[in-house]
C-alpha cells in the first residue's frame, strides 16, 4: 500500500488534502505536515518523522508532496525518503496531481504511479482562456 | 556588494525565492561547520540554487581564505552565530549581519523577534560581534523592514 504525506509551508497541504477530498472522498493514509515561521528545523522534522511513521505502520511505499523545489519542506523530507526503498518526493504539489494519486495510490504500481501524478500534474497547469476562440490549450 | 546572513534553514524558500533575485546574487558561500562533512545536505543545497549561481561550501575558519570579487554579488549563509564567530575570529571582516532565522529550540528563551531566539551562550556571542563594531540587523526577507539590534540586547 502507499501512504501520502504533504508537506507545506503553512497550512497549504492540509487545506490541499482537504479540497482534495471533498472531490474524490476521504481515502485513508493520507497525512499533512504544517510547517510555520516559528518552528525551529528539528520541529519540522520530528512532525515529518512522526507522520512517516504513523503511516509506515500500514504503507510500504510513500509519496511526499512538497511545495516549492529548494524549500524547507523538500529539505527536511528528503533525508527520510533516502531511508525508505520506494518512496518518492514530488516538488510543486498542485490539486490535480494530489486527486489523481489519492484515487490511484492502492491500486497502481508505484512506478507508474509516480508517472501518471507527474503527468496529470504538469498538465493541469495551463491558460485556457485560449479555448473561447478556438486556440489549443 | 557582500550580504552575511546567519539562517538556520540555509538555502531554503526566502533565500531561493527572493533575496537571491532582490539583490542579484551570483554566489552563495554556505559557511557551516555542520555542513562542510554532511554530503547528503550539500546535494540537497546544490539542487536548490538556481542555474547561474555559483555554490561553495566552506568551514567557517577558513571562509579568511576565500577570495571575494568586488564585482559580483555573494550571499553568504552562516547556520549559527557560532559559525559566525568562528570566521571573525579567524579575522573575517563583517560590517553589517543580518538575522534572517534563528529559530526556536529548547533553550532559547531570548526572543528577539518573530523568528530570531537565543540561548544565553548565543546571546552572549552577539554582544561580542557587536561591541566589536557589526551592525546587526533582523530581517528574514526583503520586503521586511529591518530592525537594527543594540548592544544592550
Amino acid at each position: 500500500m502507499t501512504g501520502i504525506i504533504v508537506v507545506t509551508h503553512s497550512d497549504f497541504g492540509a487545506y490541499l488534502v482537504e479540497a482534495s477530498e471533498h472531490v474524490v472522498g476521504v481515502k485513508e493514509n493520507v497525512l499533512s505536515v504544517s510547517i510555520n515561521s516559528r518552528m525551529s528545523i528539528e520541529d519540522v522534522r520530528v512532525n515529518v518523522e512522526r507522520a512517516t511513521e504513523e503511516i509506515k505502520k500500514k504503507c510500504s511505499d510513500i509519496i511526499y508532496f512538497v511545495d516549492i523545489p529548494g524549500g524547507t519542506p523538500m529539505n527536511v523530507v528528503l533525508p527520510f525518503a533516502k531511508d525508505i526503498k520506494r518512496s518518492a518526493v514530488v516538488c510543486g504539489v498542485n490539486m490535480t496531481m494530489l486527486i489523481y494519486a489519492l484515487n490511484l495510490k492502492d491500486t497502481m504500481d508505484f512506478d507508474a504511479l509516480i508517472e501518471k501524478i507527474l503527468l496529470e500534474g504538469k498538465k493541469a497547469i495551463c491558460e485556457v482562456k485560449s479555448i473561447l476562440t478556438g486556440g489549443n490549450k | 556588494m557582500i550580504i552575511f546572513r546567519v539562517d538556520d534553514r540555509l538555502i531554503h524558500g526566502q533565500v531561493v525565492e527572493n533575496w537571491l533575485a532582490a539583490f542579484s546574487i551570483n554566489h552563495i558561500v554556505v559557511s557551516s561547520r555542520a555542513v562542510v562533512s554532511d554530503d547528503m545536505r550539500k546535494n540537497i543545497m546544490k539542487f536548490s540554487v538556481p542555474d547561474g549561481v555559483l555554490l561553495d561550501f566552506i568551514d567557517p575558519p577558513d571562509l579568511i581564505k576565500f577570495i571575494f570579487d568586488n564585482k559580483k554579488n555573494y550571499l553568504v549563509l552562516f547556520e549559527s552565530l557560532e559559525d559566525v564567530f568562528l570566521s571573525v575570529e579567524s579575522g573575517v571582516r563583517i560590517e553589517r549581519l543580518n538575522l534572517g532565522g534563528i529559530h526556536y529550540a529548547k533553550g532559547r528563551n531570548f526572543s528577539m523577534g518573530r523568528v530570531v531566539f537565543l540561548s544565553e551562550a548565543e546571546r552572549n556571542i552577539l554582544k561580542k560581534l557587536i561591541d566589536a563594531g557589526i551592525d546587526v540587523y533582523m530581517q528574514s526577507i526583503p520586503q521586511e523592514a529591518s530592525v537594527k539590534l543594540r548592544c544592550d540586547i
